[in-house]
């Protein structure tokens, strides 16, 4: 199913999924042949900041999320509020704040176990045909070419609300792709002459593996794994919006943006905070991607010249 | 590159087949376009956004109350009706009298006949009866609510005897659940297909009962004869999309506003009407199961701890109440002598302290929202009121579908869960106490005086006797609370400027006198 | 890419061609074999995996029965809708049942689980299609411009905000167009009566899922197309840009953003469930959440099915175009 999203780039290179095609910027960087600083760094720096901020919160108290007061609801951002008050007169910024760790924190280790099981499968079916290799095509076709929303709201239904039973959701519904792609990467990578010699003289399969075969993969991960942050990101928000996420009164974006819905006209605050904090989030995860992406063609066409 | 670009088309193509495909099946959700038909005459068209439609479409007795009771008093009529006051009122039966303690008399009224023609009479009356003592009909929530029926008789075409198997002294007012339906078309038809093609004495007709909408006209023959052609409900579950419909007027009247949307409604025209006092809202308290809330000082904490009337202030616009006990002022038994627990968070710490938790208590609670108006809120709230008595409150919100499966079974994880006082429709406090004392199936209270109160009272024909009984047992639960009070609830709805004569007796709205202009 | 494909093929048909289109028509015809082989286990596989799911989230029975149920109560309503018995007894029923397409009746209205399924499935495929035609109008010319825009302020400025738009999620758009559309100026309406106007708002939230990536694949392949050697002919050969783009780097192009829709129908029904929500659109998606918060089995059984059989037949047939589209995949036999 990938074989008509593959285009080639250059001579014996298994090509990119269309998902990762050079954006406008990539293309002119690769061109220039100066790099992917934008992108990466600007991307990176706003990453930097949220994962300060939720680490700080850990440890320096940044306002307290939970505080109501129900004489000073619905306050427009003022001095004491400076992202204004929500439906309970808690304060908005302190809970965009706490909203960071849940957000950061599910999106990071759904991540994780996507990338963690993906890489694995997609590496190993990739070695040899087999029956671990039948399993996990099929399997992924399963995976993708179903909508990830339905699985996730059937699951969270059944496992309920809470951090990890979103976290556990959210990366078993994205493995598939990623399996898919690092398949298909791996693929072309394990067809290499200097990988059927290594075979040929009876290298290992593990040592193969981890010598020749997954540090090319790398790149791709990384890229794969900036898109599905952010991809997941908006799952996780979007359950919550549908009543699925996180529990009650919980500070996160989505929640706080499925509440802002009925206050649109008295306080529209409640809905600009969480949103503007979830595209920069995703902004970040989006223009690290876009970088890395741009940076690993950059090396391969240098390479390839 | 021909070849390409042909086969982009045919690609596109599927796509061009999906929408024929699509559009040759279509099954529009039927609407209305904006503006009345009949501007100017008396006729036009309610358009009414509910929360839910009755999950058992138009079979009468697959439930009792809200959201179910807003479509079907459009259809049906039962023999009595409850009015706001508690006072049962003459519905299909103008009279009724008491011949001994397992007998009732019922006289209907005349010149009633269903919508296909049908005339209503006592047979049609019987034919319920029989029903829902069938082994079928004793499954169905109303059978269920009914469990005391017998049998029926037809002494003569306009009088009805109804037996009950044990003595009953509210039955009249218990039979403003039961619903009659039209008895040839209901045997005909039987329950599945009558749940589509509903047949009641009702003053409107369904013509239609989808998931999503029901579409109704008039039912001019009606004994209650409506003043507009047409009535639809629409489903809007999402609270922020009904207002949304209301003020960009696709529907009418919209049943179940939040309060914090009454200002702004009120100032864009639109006519807002609260109806109060409704169902108490409160956290029941899991005693059966043991634990720190086993201990009547803890629930006392509890309940002195939460600032209600602040909650009702900022969160119900002081249009509900602190609650006293389980039972609103408009309930029978209700005991105005009975105060309740004022707000006094330094009680509640040395209650707390008394009874071995003055270093702090975890305790939490499953709840579902969106029933009441600001119920999440007013959750919330009380949980941030406990915790500033050191007691720390997890809420998880849960389903309906969830709240259900752990209710019956009485199967919850926490030691505490939202439930709510209901004595609706009847308005007897003997209802709800019973679900909150030992005489509930799979009891989560028990209270051995409340016992033997309530079962008193439940064969008690002498009216005082059973009214001081009842508030007794209000007198018991403030010693000894079953559920953490925490609101009078009330009932919001708004409606355009263009609607008039809309009322409500315990959600039974009265639409054959509805104008929409 | 056509480049590799040098001169067009001759059109008679020699005893070659033939010879050499029998077998390719036979591995279509096997490939096709194959896929269907792989739905029956996919249907089976999921409709599996949500009866032990379903049953995990709690007992339908009480649902039906409602909150004034007696165990009697329970007992009868168990043994009318089959819900007693052994759950190995179930399953079995179950898969019987899923072999002749019965599904059984909604646990909510008593109807058929199936038909409600069909009964809402065309409000969402109106839908799905709207946003694909509003997604290709949007995202093709404005990502054909960006594509074939040189470095400069313009491109860089447009990608940016590309950039940003791509991380607004879907429902966000979706209540920013009713609060301005339907509530301030009330030119549309924000709940759907039934009328053309009332898709408007639900097909552009639903485009807003997938018009900015779409606009970077158009974008990045129109800009590789304008580098392949063709082009730069074209140019040479005294072409105007607008030519060079509208000519010959779009419909490369286009074959691109078909193939990237063929894969995103899948998002697209999954960005159906928030939209429909938002706008009580009567689709697949509103009936699914609907039916997953009511415990209501076999609707949610009955719309899985049916999506997972959508989503199939809709890659399939893009697998298959697309492979007889690619001469370099047809002729390496991948």
């Amino acid at each position: 199913m990938t074989a008509p999203l593959q285009r080639s780039e250059a001579p014996g290179d298994a090509g990119v999924p269309l998902a990762d095609a050079p954006t406008p910027v990539g293309v002119l960087r690769r061109r220039a042949g100066t790099g992917h600083t934008a992108s990466l760094y600007v991307g990176g720096a706003i990453a930097a900041v949220l994962v300060a901020t939720a680490l700080l919160s850990l440890f320096v108290h940044l306002g307290d999320p939970n505080a109501t007061d129900l004489l000073g609801r619905l306050h427009s951002p003022d001095g004491a509020h400076l992202a204004g008050t929500d439906e309970l007169g808690r304060d908005i910024l302190a809970r965009l704040v706490r909203g960071v760790r849940w957000s950061l924190g599910i999106g990071t280790i759904a991540t994780a176990i996507a990338v963690t099981i993906g890489a694995t499968l997609g590496t190993i079916g990739a070695w040899r045909p087999g029956i671990v290799r039948t399993l996990m095509v099929r399997s992924t076709d399963i995976g993708i070419s179903f909508p990830f929303l339905v699985i996730a709201v059937v699951i969270v239904a059944v496992v309920g609300h809470g951090f990890w039973p979103l976290t556990l959701t959210l990366g078993v519904v994205a493995w598939p792709t990623m399996a898919r792609v690092i398949y298909a990467q791996a693929r072309g990578l394990c067809e290499r002459e200097y990988v059927l010699a290594a075979r040929l003289a009876g290298v290992g399969g593990l040592r193969s593996l981890l010598t020749h075969v997954l540090p090319p993969l790398v790149p791709h991960l990384q890229v794969m794994a900036a898109f599905t942050f952010a991809d997941l990101l908006v799952a996780e928000s979007g359950l919550s919006f549908l009543g699925l996420g996180a529990p009650l009164g919980e500070a996160t974006w989505g929640n706080m943006l499925s509440a802002s819905r009925a206050y649109l006209i008295q306080a529209p605050w409640m809905m600009l905070g969480p949103a503007t904090a979830i595209v920069l989030a995703v902004l970040a995860a989006n223009l690290v991607g876009d970088g890395l992406t741009a940076r690993d063609h950059a090396k391969r066409s240098r390479s390839a010249a | 590159m021909r070849l390409r670009q042909g086969l982009s088309a045919i690609a596109l193509g599927v796509c061009a087949t999906l929408v024929v495909a699509a559009c040759s099946s279509a099954t529009t959700p039927q609407g209305s376009s904006s503006g009345g038909a009949n501007a100017g005459k008396p006729g036009g068209q309610l358009r009414v956004g509910v929360s839910a439609l009755p999950p058992g479409q138009g079979n009468p007795f697959s439930a009792i109350g809200s959201p179910s009771v807003y479509v079907w008093a459009s259809i049906f009529d039962a023999l009595t009706t409850v009015d706001k006051t508690g006072k049962v009122q003459p519905g299909l039966a103008t009279s009724w009298k008491n011949i001994d303690p397992t007998h009732w008399s019922f006289t209907l009224r005349q010149g009633v006949t269903f919508s296909n023609g049908e005339p209503f009479n006592a047979d049609a009356v019987v034919a319920t009866v029989n029903y829902l003592t069938s082994k079928e009909g004793k499954a169905t929530s109303v059978g269920g609510e009914l469990s005391m029926l017998a049998s029926a008789q037809a002494t003569d075409p306009n009088t009805v005897e109804i037996t009950t198997s044990t003595p009953n002294p509210v039955m009249p007012a218990s039979l403003c659940v039961m619903y009659i339906p039209a008895p040839k078309a209901w045997a005909q038809l039987g329950a599945k297909g009558f749940a589509t093609q509903p047949v009641g004495t009702g003053p409107f007709v369904a013509n239609s009962f989808t998931q999503n909408s029901v579409q109704l006209t008039a039912n001019t023959k009606s004994w209650r004869a409506p003043k507009v052609d047409k009535l639809s409900f629409t489903m809007l579950a999402d609270q922020a999309a009904r207002t949304q419909a209301l003020q960009s007027k696709q529907i009418d009247l919209e049943i179940g506003v939040s309060p914090d949307q009454m200002p702004s409604l009120s100032s864009a025209g639109f006519n807002v009407v609260t109806s109060s006092p409704q169902q108490i809202m409160s956290l029941a308290f899991r005693q059966t199961s043991g634990g720190p809330i086993a201990d009547p000082m803890v629930r006392q904490a509890l309940n002195y701890a939460v600032n209600k009337d602040a909650m009702n202030t900022s969160l119900l616009g002081g249009k509900g109440a602190a609650p006293t006990q389980g039972t609103a002022s408009n309930t029978f038994g209700n005991n105005p002598s009975v105060k309740g627990f004022p707000y006094d968070p330094d009680k509640a710490k040395q209650l707390l302290q008394q009874a071995g938790y003055g270093s702090g208590l975890k305790l939490s609670a499953d709840v579902v929202v969106g029933s009441f108006p600001a119920d999440a809120q007013i959750y919330q709230s009380a949980a941030a009121d406990l915790a500033k008595v050191g007691v720390q409150l997890t809420l998880t919100q849960i389903t309906f579908a969830d709240f259900l499966s752990k209710y019956l079974p009485n199967s919850w994880d926490t030691p505490m869960f939202g439930l709510s006082w209901n004595g609706q429709p009847t308005l007897q406090a003997s209802r709800p106490d019973t679900i909150f004392s030992c005489l509930q199936p799979k009891a989560f209270f028990c209270d051995p005086t409340v016992k033997d109160l309530l079962t008193k009272a439940s064969t008690e024909f002498d009216e005082n006797q059973r009214k001081q009984t009842l508030q007794d047992v209000a007198t018991q639960m403030q010693a000894n609370p079953p559920a953490l009070l925490l609101m009078e609830q009330i009932d919001i709805n708004a409606m355009a400027s263009n609607v008039k004569g809309f009322s409500a007796d315990n959600r039974t709205v009265h639409y054959e006198n509805i104008t929409v202009n | 890419m056509s480049a590799m494909a040098g001169p067009a093929p001759l059109a008679s048909p020699s005893p070659d061609t033939a010879a050499r289109a029998r077998p390719a028509m036979r591995l279509l015809a096997r490939q096709l074999l194959n896929r269907v082989a792989q739905l029956v286990i996919l249907l089976f596989v999921i409709s599996s995996v949500l009866f032990v799911l379903l049953r995990l989230t709690g007992d339908p029975a009480v649902t039906i029965a409602g909150e004034n149920a007696t165990p009697d109560t329970l007992a009868a309503v168990r043994q009318q809708y089959g819900l007693d018995g052994s759950q190995l007894h179930q399953y079995l029923t179950f898969i019987g049942n899923l072999l002749h397409l019965d599904f059984g009746s909604s646990l909510a209205t008593g109807q058929d689980a199936l038909g409600m399924v069909g009964a809402q499935l065309p409000a969402t495929l109106r839908l799905a299609v709207a946003a694909i035609i509003l997604n290709a109008l949007i995202a093709i010319p404005v990502g054909a411009w960006l594509g074939s825009r040189r470095r400069g302020v313009a491109r860089e400025s447009a990608s940016f905000l590309i950039t940003i738009a791509q991380g607004i999620p879907g429902y966000v758009v979706g209540l920013l167009l009713i609060q301005v559309f339907a509530v301030w100026l009330h030119v549309l309406p924000s709940v759907a009566n039934g009328g053309f106007t009332s898709m408007i708002l639900p097909a552009l939230t639903l485009a807003s899922f997938q018009v900015p990536k779409m606009v970077r694949v158009t974008a990045a392949s129109v800009a590789e197309a304008g580098r392949a050697d063709y082009i730069l002919t074209a140019t040479a050969n005294g072409a105007s840009p607008s030519t060079v783009v509208l000519r010959h780097a779009l419909p490369n192009a286009l074959l691109a953003v078909t193939a990237m829709l063929g894969a995103q129908f899948a998002f697209l029904l999954s960005g159906t469930l928030i939209t429909e929500y938002l706008f009580n659109w009567p689709g697949l998606g509103l009936l699914m959440v609907n039916s997953v918060q009511r415990l209501d089995f076999p609707v949610v059984q009955a719309a899985v099915f049916v999506t997972a059989v959508m989503v199939f037949v809709v890659n399939v047939v893009m697998d298959i175009v697309f492979e007889l589209a690619d001469p370099r995949l047809r002729r390496s036999g991948a």
